[in-house]
């Protein structure tokens, strides 16, 4: 299944789904140096970012969040890829400054979870496959 | 969003890959916020300059990227201590060494070391109807509703990406339709000038990031407009005001809603905020002191207890000699400065931000009265 939607990091990348329904903070829900989920109000608390795909709607919280995202870039933790229903800026300014391929405007919920998960985003053209 | 081909070059990396990102921070800002093209700015403002708030991805980023320099004005917001005189303030060694690393990285790409959510109180005043790029929510919402210039409230990567390019996406509040108040708040009774503070943070409450409408204030001066503004952005995220006969611009939306404002919830905001009597430290200067403020406080002060007053260099520099239990500190202010590391338990403060911050940021009580009674 191939859903589209609109490249707000260009890349082209492989990797695993984890989606999380509930809107994620960086700032105080993520661990910079684990990429661990550490919010106790996510279901996906405990579980690793590291290489995924991340699927969530939007990103929340303090604008320190795009630094956090860059901090687990050079900790070797970043996500491989993120998708959003709505790219807001604090996901997007950290996802550029981090090199983080990411596409937003996409329907969440027909993704599947833990499922390889092929995201390519360019101007032209810009979709998930799986 | 359309971009000329000197933008199309620097985002395909022309002027190095560090200008080819700020460019795609401003360009995916404008496409999110459907901005129509890139417009020139004549100053930014720089948040995200404490250690306490940025810590180490901050630091580590702002260092990967001093090599780029800036093409405007522009301007940090306040650090985490005095740069000269943290010692004395009671900051720790591996705190002063990494703030200093991460105004060492600003400095080297042009941003002037005058570290300020005031600016306008020290030199930087943008003219009427001008764009710029701040990122201090005081800042931003004093300048775009007492000097009439134009910015959104900006991120710390976003307002140093328009540094770097002289440019900020067109959006928001840079665009002049949008520039309406969709809410009026009716006053009818007089304000002291605690209750400034107390009617932007009770404003903000209830306009979370909408442009707020005011009537029924005679007069006001930039001070209690700057104490005013300082409580709606924090109190919630207002980027403007207006005040009928006081603000250059005054618009009302077609379909605005009115909402007559109660003189107790003043009252209420005033007792949330008073949550210990014995104050480790009276402190002035959220948002920095004007030199005519603290004249005003030297002037009137009785009180023994320790005053500590916080303002730009800039002011500093121009002050008489001041009472020996005033200690005059800039760069910084109790917001940002790591005060639950300083051994301070209760903080005294004539300004709802202050408490707000205090309080929900730095876990510590406060007591919130008037500047008169404080120094009485």
């Amino acid at each position: 299944m191939k859903i589209r939607g609109r490249s707000i990091v260009p890349g082209c990348v492989i990797a695993k789904s984890i989606i999380s329904t509930k809107p994620i903070s960086f700032l105080g829900d993520v661990n910079p140096n684990t990429g661990i989920i550490t919010d106790k109000f996510n279901p996906l608390r405990g579980q690793s970012i590291v290489n995924r795909c991340l699927i969530f709607p939007y990103g929340k919280g303090s604008t320190v969040g795009s630094y956090i995202l860059y901090q687990l870039r050079k900790n070797n933790k970043a996500p491989a890829s993120i998708v959003n229903i709505k790219a807001e800026a604090i996901v997007a300014v950290g996802a550029i400054i981090s090199d983080i391929p990411m596409i937003d405007e996409v329907a969440i919920e027909n993704i599947p979870k833990d499922k390889k998960i092929t995201l390519n985003s360019t101007k032209k053209d810009a979709y998930i496959e799986f | 969003m359309y971009l000329t081909k000197e933008e199309e070059a620097i985002l395909n990396g022309e002027q190095g890959n560090i200008k080819a990102k700020a460019m795609r921070i401003l360009v995916t800002l404008g496409d999110i916020f459907n901005a129509e093209d890139l417009i020139p700015i004549e100053s930014a403002q720089i948040a995200g300059v404490s250690y306490k708030t940025i810590g180490d991805a901050g630091l580590e980023f702002l260092e990967d990227w001093a090599d780029a320099q800036v093409v405007v004005e522009s301007r940090m917001n306040p650090a985490g201590m005095d740069l000269q005189h943290w010692k004395e303030m009671g900051i720790s060694k591996v705190f002063a060494e990494k703030q200093l690393r991460i105004i060492k990285a600003l400095t080297s790409m042009g941003v002037k070391e005058s570290c300020s959510c005031t600016p306008y109180h020290a030199g930087l005043i943008p003219r009427i109807g001008t764009h710029i790029a701040w990122s201090e929510s005081s800042a931003v919402i004093y300048a775009n509703s007492i000097l009439g210039a134009m910015t959104n409230r900006e991120g710390g990567p976003s307002a140093l990406s328009a540094a770097l390019l002289g440019k900020t996406p067109n959006y928001g509040l840079h665009v002049k339709d949008n520039r309406q108040s969709e809410l009026l708040f009716t006053i009818d009774f007089n304000l002291s000038d605690l209750d400034f503070s107390l009617l932007g943070y009770y404003i903000g409450t209830i306009a979370k990031n909408k442009i707020s409408a005011i009537k029924g204030i005679s007069q006001a001066t930039k001070i209690q407009l700057k104490a005013f503004g300082a409580g709606a952005a924090a109190g919630g995220g207002v980027p403007m005001f207006m005040m009928e006969g006081i603000t250059p611009e005054y618009i009302l939306r077609e379909d605005y809603e009115e909402i007559s404002v109660d003189y107790n919830e003043l009252r209420k905001i005033q007792n949330q905020f008073t949550t210990c009597h014995q104050p480790d430290i009276i402190s002035f200067g959220c948002p920095h002191c004007s030199y005519e403020e603290i004249l005003a406080i030297i002037n009137d002060i009785h009180t023994d207890q320790q005053i500590w007053i916080c303002t730009s260099r800039e002011v500093k520099e121009k002050l008489p000699e001041i009472p020996q239990n005033i200690k005059i500190y800039c760069d910084t202010c109790m917001v940002v400065a790591p005060v639950e590391e300083m051994n301070i338990k209760c903080i005294a403060t004539d300004s709802t931000k202050c408490a707000h911050y205090s309080q929900n940021l730095s876990n510590i009580n406060t007591l919130l009265k008037s500047r008169e009674e404080l120094i009485s």
